[in-house]
């Protein structure tokens, strides 16, 4: 196993320089001028020229592309065009946030998807099977935006549980800080929730038609037993790959739920400064996640070995 | 005997009268009495993006740090200029010496006193290119010397009688650093801006919030608040800014009492406001600001560049149905760059082509237009430019001007703006109280080099002060603009602000910055 992880991390250093360097073309590809944003609008062509000489960006792209891949080399992300602080200081301030948010959403998703999923497999072409299917389908089919509004309209305004706005770090006031993250984490956790139910779904069917589960029943082994200890297990491996898939897309989708509870988090801040044109900001953000997303599916890999004792690391 | 009665009756009941009427207004003299203490909530639309004054001329920057620092000048509601960090200014005759007369016993938040060097500092910082964005405004600044402690004196290289009006920008705040506290933090604040100003920062924590704390040792101007001008009385303990950029979570933020005061009142919710918010004792603040929002011609572009299309546009465009599509009803047309109240306005300024399809369709056919697609750039980032973009490409549409809009990010937009790569755009600006500043502008597009006659009645206002005088090189300049059509003015929206009632003491200003000194809580 140990092989096998020095062999992903091997593979992650071109993986990284390959993102590093699609990151930093598409940003200085797309229109618009840093420059331009700090001046505000009664800048002129030589003021902007001026400034963008400053920030060195009147350099060949190659040579600042050069100069950027050298200094995260040295672990430095930059600094920030506009707050001129260090990059990987704002990263690490909000990627925490980002964390916890989408670490309950996980929680939330797994709790609702992993019983009613098995759940509607059992009871396949049954009424719940078609309830489950209808609530699925809307978890998948409603938009993130409407459903954190209509929760904060609902629970915040009208019956005063949770607040509208604000964050309070878990790290430092636990229980505060789960009142500001229980609509968010809920808000973002349902269509991971929608996702992994169905997959549960589908693929305990799959499991439940194979020999060796007819087989476990023979033997005379409770229905609990069957489910849990035999199909669940086995029908676990595929789903494993959705939840990594989904939890790295949690990353990239918090930025909605971000937005509209007006949390402090990653996704929030690389929006934000996608608009301000902030190039260093953007680019340390993006690589930054794109390591997470390749860890995640590190880990994912590792734990299928538990699931599906076929799989071999070499 | 009976009148005697009748009159100590009447004494009584007059009495009684009184006594009930100064039962009823002492609970709210003892209100509108201000109180010291407390702390207010105010919900920003977006967070700060630097701290330090000099470097940013982002808005949200200066509502914040305008509380922290302090410019030697400041617009009054009005738009005079007022004294702030200075007592007193004066210029030589020919306007290319000012010198200034500071405040004694006035001091940063580190405890040491401003003096006359601190100025020199500040002033020959907000010069220097690479650190200021405003840098190139001061470059008829020959220099900057220290008479002794409390005596500042700049020399222009040229006559310059708009000069103070530089000082007194609103966004970037032109403020006095102490030196020291640059130098700790590396030349740049990043986190903990050390100024003069009647309140403290205290703490920044990105996207979540900015507290600022009262200043106990704050010395500075007297008089009546004005504007940005008059005494800076910090009732409040402690100011918390939350940023909430989600309009409708802003405003449930508002009603749940999370915050006590919304900078920016959506005006898609002021029916709402009429029917239900007004009861609950939310408070809603509206006055005509200053911004500006136009539509600019590329003037040396294929087809804008023929002064009768932008004559016919003019012709095409109800200015009075435009903005009620743009602001929804919370603002008023106004051809001109110069805001309603303006000390330099003059009736003139109302002056601009009436309404008039026919004329417009004879107007283009004179010009030659054969239909040929003008593309108007817009944004959504400032949701009234696309509403404007989208009613004016209406207008023109319907005189047979084939307008497609290119709706593009602000970055972009702004970079299009700033290069002249347009043939219209759909803009605006947050105003600038020194027309001459305003009509600079009109580089916009390329009209100053094609027209340079505008830039020398520019240039002309910049070197006097005589009210008289302006007020005709404005007239001068608004012709033009009628002759010529370089750009469609189109209005200025009103600034609206909405609080609850235990907010006491404050005032909409017409800049739109919430200011907090004088302001204190009633609860």
């Amino acid at each position: 196993m140990l092989k096998f992880v020095l062999k992903r991390i091997i593979y992650l250093i071109p993986t990284l320089v390959l993102v590093a360097a699609l990151v930093f073309l598409l940003i200085h590809m797309i229109p618009g001028d840093p420059a331009a944003v700090i001046l505000g609008p009664d800048a002129t062509a030589e003021d902007v020229a001026s400034v963008r000489q400053a920030l060195g960006l009147d350099r060949p792209l190659y040579e600042q592309f050069v100069v950027w891949l050298g200094n995260l080399a040295h672990g430095d992300f930059g600094v920030s065009i506009h707050s001129k602080r260090p990059v990987i200081d704002s990263i690490g301030e909000r990627f925490p946030v980002t964390l916890c948010l989408t670490t309950l959403a996980l929680i939330f998703a797994l709790v609702i998807a992993l019983p009613s999923g098995v759940l509607a497999a059992v009871y396949h072409n049954t009424n719940k099977d078609y309830l489950f299917m209808i609530g699925t389908i809307l978890g998948v089919s409603v938009p993130g935006f409407w459903l954190g509004l209509m929760a904060l309209l609902v629970f915040s305004v009208n019956l005063g549980w949770f607040p509208s706005t604000g964050f309070v770090a878990m790290w430092e006031e636990f229980w505060e800080g789960l009142r500001y993250m229980i609509l968010p984490a809920i808000t973002l956790g349902l269509f991971m929730a929608a996702v992994v139910a169905r997959m549960v779904r589908s693929s305990m069917l799959e499991v439940l038609r194979l020999e060796y589960v007819t087989h476990a029943r023979a033997k005379g082994l409770s229905e609990w037993k069957v489910i849990t200890k035999h199909a669940l297990k086995n029908a676990f491996a595929p789903t494993l790959t959705t939840i990594g898939i989904q939890y790295g897309m949690l990353l990239g989708g918090a930025v909605v739920t971000e937005t509209v509870f007006s949390l402090p988090g990653l996704g929030k801040y690389l929006v934000v400064s996608i608009y301000m044109r902030d190039y260093p900001v953007v680019q340390g953000c993006i690589l930054f996640i794109a390591l997470v997303y390749v860890f995640i599916n590190t880990i994912v890999d590792l734990l299928y070995g538990y699931f599906d004792p076929r799989v071999q690391y070499s | 005997m009976s009148g005697i009665s009748f009159k100590l009756r009447k004494a009584g009941l007059a009495l009684l009268a009184m006594t009930l009427l100064l039962a009823l207004s002492l609970p709210g003299l003892a209100a509108d009495k201000p109180k010291f203490g407390g702390s207010i909530t105010v919900g920003l639309n977006t967070d700060l993006t630097a701290v330090d004054p000099h470097t940013s001329v982002a808005v949200v920057n200066a509502i914040v740090l305008h509380h922290v620092f302090e410019p030697l000048l400041a617009y009054g509601e009005d738009l005079k200029l007022m004294p702030v960090a200075c007592e007193s200014w004066e210029a030589n005759k020919d306007y290319t010496v000012y010198t200034f007369h500071l405040r004694k016993n006035k001091l940063f938040h580190n405890g040491r006193e401003m003096v006359a060097a601190d100025v020199k500092f500040s002033l020959d910082r907000v010069m220097d290119p690479k650190i200021s964005p405003r840098a190139k405004h001061f470059t008829g600044v020959a220099g900057v010397e220290v008479k002794d402690k409390y005596t500042v004196v700049v020399k222009l290289k040229k006559p310059f009688a708009a000069f103070p009006h530089l000082l007194a920008y609103i966004n970037p705040v032109i403020a006095i650093v102490p030196q020291e506290e640059l130098a700790k933090q590396g030349g740049v604040f990043k986190e903990k801006p050390v100024g003069t100003g009647p309140y403290m920062f205290s703490e920044w924590k990105p996207d979540r919030y900015i507290i600022l704390k009262k200043f106990d040792k704050y010395t500075g101007p007297t008089g009546p608040r004005s504007g940005l001008g008059g005494e800076r009385i910090a009732y409040l303990d402690t100011i918390k800014l939350v940023p909430i950029p989600e309009e409708s979570v802003s405003i449930m933020a508002l009603l749940n009492k999370e915050i006590d005061l919304l900078q920016y009142f959506p005006p898609k919710y002021v029916e709402k406001y009429n029917k239900s918010y007004a009861k609950k004792g939310l408070v809603l603040n509206e006055v005509p600001g200053l911004s500006w929002y136009q539509v600019y011609f590329g003037v040396n572009r294929p087809v804008t560049s023929n002064v009768k299309f932008r004559q016919a546009c003019a012709y095409a465009i109800d200015l009075d149905k435009v903005t009620q599509a743009a602001y929804l009803g919370h603002a008023r047309s106004n051809p001109s760059v110069i805001a309603r109240g303006s000390v330099y306005r003059t009736a003139y300024h109302d002056t601009w082509y009436k309404f008039d399809q026919a004329k417009a369709k004879q107007l283009l056919k004179e010009s030659g237009y054969k239909g040929e697609t003008v593309v108007l750039d817009t944004t959504k980032k400032y949701i009234a430019m696309f509403r404007q973009a989208v009613a004016v490409q209406a207008a023109m549409q319907a005189v047979g001007i084939n307008v497609k809009l290119n709706v593009v990010e602000w970055p972009v937009l702004l970079k299009k703006c700033v290069s002249g790569d347009f043939q219209m755009l759909s803009y605006g600006a947050g105003g600038t109280p020194n027309p001459a500043l305003a009509y600079a502008y009109l580089k916009r597009g390329g009209f100053e080099d094609a027209y340079p006659e505008i830039k020398k009645i520019k240039e002309a206002a910049l070197m006097t002060d005589d009210l008289k005088t302006l007020q005709g090189l404005y007239e001068k300049a608004h012709r033009i603009t009628i002759e010529q059509v370089p750009w469609i003015q189109l209005y200025n929206y009103n600034y609206l602000q909405a609080h609850w009632n235990y907010v006491k003491g404050y005032k909409t200003i017409n800049t739109g910055y919430p200011i907090l000194w004088g302001v204190w809580l009633d609860k």
